[in-house]
């Protein structure tokens, strides 16, 4: 069962109430009872002063006086005027006392004035039983009150909590993250913080499906792009009229095919990097450095661009080699994508603090400072640029640092040459167990 | 009849460039809005195709500059956008035309044409003087009972002149609207198709104006 606040509360509230109340009852049972008590015992005296008074009256007559009566059995003997009650006995000294007798228990006064002498006696159950009653009586009013201020407890606190379910149904009714804030008014004040925790948490979730959407409606935009060019590619070469004029045109159509390729591949490795887990391990730099170096050497070749690496003594750091592959990989596949035949790549890793600096310059254009925000947004591509990219790599890149917890920014040559500095920077938690010697 | 393609993504302008030279357009590209404004300015493009997204300054501002300067070539728009909020800005801007990524070639050629044909007042979907025919869509042209198909330059040179009959167009005027920039143009070029549309349909089917150019009969 859920820890329902409002019932535990309730109960809390009822448990004290019912326990309080239960309590005063007793109390004023108890008192009530003796008062009762009291009461009766002066009764007696009562009946025996006024019998005194007027000794021989009919009151006092056995079996007559309307003293017998049935409820409270009060029993009158005029000493000596009637016969002593047989189970009276010997216990003719005055004063008020309870008796066993052969009529059962009995209450008896004996008081003497002049020659006579009053015998008034009750039997017990029917004190008591007018007594019980009577306390009852009294009793009955806190017994009611109990059930009702649990009903007025249980009102009063489902009242408080109105709002607060209202909210819930509401929140529970909506199908999207509604646009505006959702207004929960009326909350109370302890419950307030919370309630600005959700908005708060709402505004983010809003926030993060607006980029979603827009980077969805973006990649279909751009999944469009090679779609519309391999469809003219392949009519092209269905209208080719030569065999040559086909080989010709199959050319593009490779290359339509491989950009299709290649963007649907970024696409899931951008998807990948939120959703497959990165264990942090100890990651030799300049080895990675090393591997990526070799895995690019090829394409730099083909271009004829010269691609190095600088690296100086650089300590392992706790990261993911995945990722970082991911990012390091994505900038060099940039750089030798902008940088010109001639140019050169060089991938630098030096030790910065506790963590390390890794930075893959080019001999590129370069990215102007005002365009260098945006050149993180997913299918940014630089004006005036003949190179087909898909636009994710720098993207792929930043989410990937994201997540590591590394910087990722552009900059100007150190040199002040023509080119882009793409500089990576992690985070000082150093692998345990390695260190600097 | 020389077009204008106005296009970013290299791939598909690449792509396209082929398709129209293939359906006998002489075509030249631009890669970026500043550029096209400029190229626009020159006025030697029967046709443009604008894609509506493209780095710099944006498509449709192309277009708004184009019309601005009272430019009236038609303009058809290639977007891959399909807000329609877009289409419909570009038509009021003065687009003939557009098409939505992915297009079908074959029908982006059809509303090339048919947007030609509008611009040069005519209903028909074919060109004629009364004496010769010709359809654009299969570049059959017609003469009495004579029916030829006509080489993509052929064709192009006779529907350059078709479409002012009874105007004498200079050789320059005829090389600018054959070929693109990047087409090395022999001298005897606009002779040698000349010949060859007069053999195919008859010699008196283009008339040569001494010292001035070439024209078909004014229609009758």
């Amino acid at each position: 069962m859920t820890r329902s606040f409002q019932r535990r509360l309730v109960l809390h509230l009822g448990v004290a109430v019912v326990g309080l109340g239960l309590l005063a009852a007793a109390a004023q049972f108890v008192l009530a009872w003796r008062e009762l008590r009291e009461s009766q015992d002066d009764m007696l005296r009562q009946v025996a002063a006024l019998a005194l008074r007027h000794p021989g009256h009919e009151m006092s007559a056995p079996g007559r006086g309307g003293l017998d009566d049935h409820d409270s059995r009060i029993h009158l003997a005029m000493l000596p005027i009637d016969p002593a009650p047989a189970w009276l006995g010997s216990a003719m000294t005055p004063g008020l006392r309870t008796l066993d007798t052969r009529a059962g228990r009995m209450r008896v006064l004996v008081q003497r004035q002049g020659p006579y002498t009053a015998v008034v006696a009750q039997a017990t159950d029917a004190r008591d039983e007018l007594a019980w009653n009577g306390a009852l009586r009294a009793l009955l009013p806190s017994l009611l009150l109990v059930p009702l201020l649990i009903g007025l407890i249980g009102r009063g606190v489902r009242r408080e909590f109105e709002p607060v379910v209202r909210a819930a149904r509401r929140l529970e009714a909506l199908e999207t993250v509604p646009e505006p804030s959702l207004e929960l008014r009326d909350m109370p004040a302890e419950i307030q913080p919370f309630v600005d925790a959700i908005e708060g948490l709402l505004g983010r979730t809003r926030e993060l499906m607006r980029q979603q959407q827009r980077f969805v409606a973006d990649a279909a935009h751009e999944l469009r792009s090679p779609l519309t060019a391999l469809a003219l590619q392949a009519r092209n070469l269905r209208h080719a009229k030569s065999l040559d004029e086909a080989r010709l045109r199959l050319m593009p159509l490779e290359q339509g095919i491989e950009r299709a390729r290649k963007l649907s591949e970024q696409l899931l490795d951008l998807a990948r990097i939120e959703s497959a887990d990165a264990p942090r391990e100890s990651v030799d730099l300049v080895a990675l450095g090393r591997e990526l170096l070799a895995m690019h050497f090829p394409v730099a070749e083909q271009s004829g661009i010269d691609l190095g690496m600088e690296a100086g003594d650089v300590p392992s750091v706790l990261s993911s080699a995945r990722l970082l592959r991911t990012i390091l990989g994505n900038a060099i596949d940039n750089a030798l994508k902008y940088t010109p035949a001639g140019g050169e790549v060089t991938l630098r890793i030096v030790a910065l603090g506790d963590g390390a600096r890794c930075e893959i310059i080019d001999s590129g254009p370069g990215v102007e400072p005002s365009e260098r925000a945006e050149a993180f947004k997913p299918f940014h591509r630089l004006a005036g640029q003949e190179i087909g990219g898909t636009g994710l790599g720098l993207a792929i890149a930043r989410e990937a640092a994201r997540r590591i917890g590394a910087q990722i920014s552009l900059h100007d040559r150190a040199d002040r040459r023509k080119g882009l500095v793409v500089r990576v920077d992690l985070p000082g938690v150093r692998a345990i167990g390695v260190n600097e010697s | 009849m020389r077009a204008l393609l106005i296009e970013d993504d290299p791939m598909i302008a690449a792509a396209i460039e082929v398709a129209l030279r293939d359906a006998a357009y002489a075509v030249d590209l631009v890669r970026d809005g500043e550029t096209a404004d400029r190229v626009l300015r020159d006025g030697q493009h029967q046709i443009v195709l604008l894609d509506i997204g493209l780095p710099g300054r944006d498509g449709l501002s192309v277009l708004q500059r184009l019309r601005e300067r009272g430019d009236r070539v038609p303009v058809l728009l290639i977007t891959a956008r399909d807000a329609a909020a877009d289409r419909v800005r570009g038509l009021d801007l003065g687009a003939d035309d557009y098409v939505v990524k992915p297009f079908d070639m074959d029908e982006l050629l059809a509303r090339m044409r048919a947007v030609v044909r509008r611009q040069s007042g005519q209903a028909a979907a074919e060109l004629g003087n009364g004496d010769v025919r010709l359809d654009p869509a299969t570049r059959e042209a017609r003469r009495g009972d004579l029916r030829v198909v006509l080489t993509a330059r052929e064709f192009a040179l006779l529907h350059a002149l078709l479409l002012r009959p009874g105007t004498i167009l200079t050789r320059a005027q005829l090389e600018d609207r054959l070929y693109g920039w990047n087409e090395e143009v022999e001298s005897s070029a606009v002779d040698f198709l000349i010949h060859g549309v007069r053999r195919k349909l008859g010699a008196d089917v283009i008339k040569n104006v001494r010292g001035a150019g070439w024209m078909v009969d004014k229609a009758r």
